[in-house]
């Protein structure tokens, strides 16, 4: 096949670059962020340890970049998770990698609601197990719920933390089982990086063990030869040929001097937010609504999996914050048989110990000093369980990612204008995990609740949903555009459900998928 | 007490160096008080022995040591310059409390001394609420209490609990972001 070019080099972006290199294909990946180095990941974690940055440290000096606005009911923040550099967002990510359910995929087939993928679970096991080998997954066979698999976990995984085995206690006895999360951080040396260190602020991984995919994929892509990255490149629109093709992507830098880069294939994989929107920045004569719009899909039905936080205080310390990721799970309320009434949820515990705060946060609320203040603290700290569960959330056209007709960005096109809300499944569900949560916590022993917190990670799904009918959705099975036979779409976004799973394995799978699919040479 | 190592004393480390430095990083920073920070300079050494006996007395007896002290405070000033003018008038007003009940600067007094005197000073500020202690809102007495509590006694409390000392406090033999292995974590640390 001829020339490919990767808009955006996230997770997707550089899993599929590094699939078309093994496969003998050319690609140019062009990412809107800069590469970080291992001297600036280690800057940064140094900030985020020592309190000096907060948030995600990964934001562009140039906010004007990531700009975008909301307009629905809700507010839903996408700064916390979204990250622009090679490897994207997986530079921030707690590494938590569980595989989706078959019913996920088959939402209409098996509860009546939403709609169907146009692949299922075993199109796509066979790359999940590729993935899981690439990233490198910590995880093991105890999760009672999940599909079966073809090929081990690549290591064994990462094992309970101290506050796991006091929750289990009271959950073995309950009947919920909790397991292993399956972890992209190795729990043994694995693919020339060392096993965790436990080092806290997992947001920047200083020892390497968390697998980042400008490590894990993007190093060995350029290593073949065949793949380049241009870094700090925004693509600002696609253009097409006479014949309807896709034919060049018009980007620029900070300088923004534009540029043309052109290709026979163009995939897109600028995540759930910023791929509709360069679709739509992409509008035609031709496609007035956007490019690959016909069906008027893209940028709606946009999912995410708000988190709800539950702590409860009980008698025994639970030493939290000793590891920054989550390593036990429950798979207990997301493959349920009531997803026909309200939506699942997955359930971690949180080992940096929401809720109860870190000795210095129990300070600054405190008035006391000296021995006194020590005292407090010896007796607070560490005596807050604190569970999260992740909401399914079903597709509402009414949730979308559109053009903001008033603000501009850095390069002054529209920034993205979301609009977002929840309906009666997810509010249902929300209830239900607190209802949940609050009667494992109980049966801790907690006496005492914080009010649930709710946040959002990101990610950001269904904006260019899957399907077979283009007059419905925005790609095919293949991840192909209904509309330029040349023009690819490997998101979250592709997503026309979301269950309850960290999506990045999945997404993987299906950048792995898209790769074979464009290596065999297959319109 | 031994000399504050930021300090007017040092050579070559001038008031209009230290100026210069400060708007320079304020500017990088945006910060919004810029202004404000620029008025004052490196704090004297009396008082920083002030604010290093403070320390001494916020600070646990088991971790209460004159170097856990000064390196707090100091840590304290070097990472955040727009913190020195505060810092000094917390000093400043604490060394007057002093001189108005004992006669003698803070440093000079007695450890049980000292204690007795910030006791007094901050339990019934931190014990407050405004319908019932308005005294502390509207005085300047009160508003020198309310300054030396949340612009210094809560960063130094706040800088000790973060660091490794503090975290030894609850019985962690290294404090988070200190890499070590994929064992601790499993166990409680006392095993």
């Amino acid at each position: 096949m001829g020339s490919v070019c990767i808009v955006g080099g996230g997770a997707a972006g550089c899993v599929l670059a590094l699939r078309l290199a093994r496969r003998g294909i050319a690609v140019t990946v062009l990412e809107s962020g800069p590469r970080y180095g291992a001297k600036e990941k280690e800057a940064l974690f140094l900030g985020v340890a020592s309190g000096r940055l907060s948030g995600n440290p990964y934001r562009l000096k140039e906010r004007r970049i990531e700009l975008y606005r909301n307009a629905g009911p809700m507010n839903l923040p996408l700064d916390f998770e979204r990250v622009r550099g090679i490897g994207g967002t997986t530079l921030f990510w707690l590494g938590n990698s569980p595989r989706m359910l078959r019913a996920d995929f088959k939402m209409r087939s098996t509860f009546g609601l939403a709609a169907d993928w146009p692949i299922g679970y075993d199109d796509l096991e066979p790359y999940y197990g590729q993935a899981e080998a690439e990233i490198g997954i910590a995880g093991a066979d105890d999760n009672p719920f999940a599909e079966p698999r073809s090929a081990p976990y690549p290591m064994p995984p990462i094992p309970f933390s101290h506050a796991d085995k006091v929750l289990k206690r009271t959950t073995d006895a309950l009947g919920v089982e909790f397991h292993h999360t399956p972890q992209a951080r190795n729990s043994v040396p694995h693919g020339g990086r060392s096993p965790c260190r436990s080092c806290t602020f997992c947001e920047v991984c200083p020892s390497g063990a968390k697998a980042t995919f400008d490590v894990t994929h993007a190093a060995p892509a350029e290593a073949t030869g065949l793949v380049r990255f241009i870094t700090n490149a925004t693509a600002l629109r696609l253009e097409l040929d006479g014949l309807g093709r896709a034919r060049r992507v018009i980007y620029a830098g900070l300088d923004r001097v534009e540029h043309a880069h052109e290709a026979d294939v163009f995939v897109v994989t600028c995540g759930g937010i910023e791929t509709p929107r360069l679709l739509l920045l992409s509008a035609t004569r031709e496609f007035p609504d956007g490019l690959a719009n016909r069906s008027g899909a893209l940028g709606r039905y946009l999912m995410n999996h708000p988190i709800l936080q539950v702590s409860g205080r009980i008698d025994e310390n639970v030493y939290p914050y000793r590891v920054g990721f989550e390593s036990s799970e429950s798979f207990a309320f997301y493959a349920t048989s009531t997803r026909d009434e309200m939506g699942a949820f997955l359930m971690n515990l949180n080992n940096f110990g929401g809720g109860g705060g870190t000795p210095a946060e129990i300070a600054a609320g405190s008035g006391r000093w000296g021995d006194a203040l020590a005292e407090e603290i010896r007796a607070d700290f560490g005596r807050w369980l604190s569970l999260s569960a992740g909401i399914d959330q079903l597709p509402d056209e009414r949730n979308a990612v559109t053009l903001d007709p008033v603000n501009r960005d850095y390069f002054g096109l529209p920034i993205p204008l979301v609009a977002y809300r929840f309906d009666d499944y997810t509010e249902r569900a929300l209830r239900r995990a607190a209802e949940v949560q609050r009667w494992i916590l109980e049966a801790a022993g907690a006496r005492e609740f914080h009010a649930p917190e709710q946040w959002w990670p990101g990610h950001h799904m269904g904006t260019t949903r899957m399907g077979t009918d283009p007059r419905t959705s925005v790609v095919d099975g293949n991840c192909r555009t209904h509309d330029v036979p040349n023009l690819y779409l490997v998101t979250t976004g592709c997503f026309v459900t979301g269950g309850v799973a960290n999506p990045t394995l999945t997404l993987s799978a299906l950048a792995l998928r898209l790769g074979e699919h464009l290596a065999s040479g297959t319109p | 007490m031994r000399a504050f190592r930021i300090s007017a004393r040092r050579g070559g480390f001038t008031r209009r160096r230290f100026l210069g430095g400060t708007v320079a990083l304020l500017a990088s920073l945006g910060h919004r008080s810029a202004g404000r920070a620029a008025d004052g300079g490196a704090l004297v050494a009396s008082e920083a022995d002030t604010l290093v006996a403070l320390a001494l007395v916020l600070l646990p007896r088991e971790a209460a040591s004159a170097e856990t002290a000064q390196a707090l405070v100091e840590g304290q000033l070097a990472g955040s310059p727009w913190k020195v003018d505060a810092f000094r008038e917390g000093a400043r007003f604490l060394d007057a409390w002093s001189h108005y009940r004992f006669g003698a600067g803070f440093a000079a007094l007695a450890p049980d001394v000292r204690h007795t005197l910030v006791e007094g000073l901050l339990q019934p500020y931190t014990t407050r609420t405004l319908l019932s202690n308005p005294y502390y809102y509207l005085s300047d007495h009160g508003r020198g209490v309310r300054r030396l509590w949340s612009e210094v006694v809560q960063h130094v409390l706040a800088a000790f609990y973060r660091s490794a000392a503090g975290w030894r406090v609850v019985g962690y033999p290294r404090p988070p972001g200190q890499c070590a292995n994929l064992v601790d974590y499993q166990f409680p640390p006392s095993t």
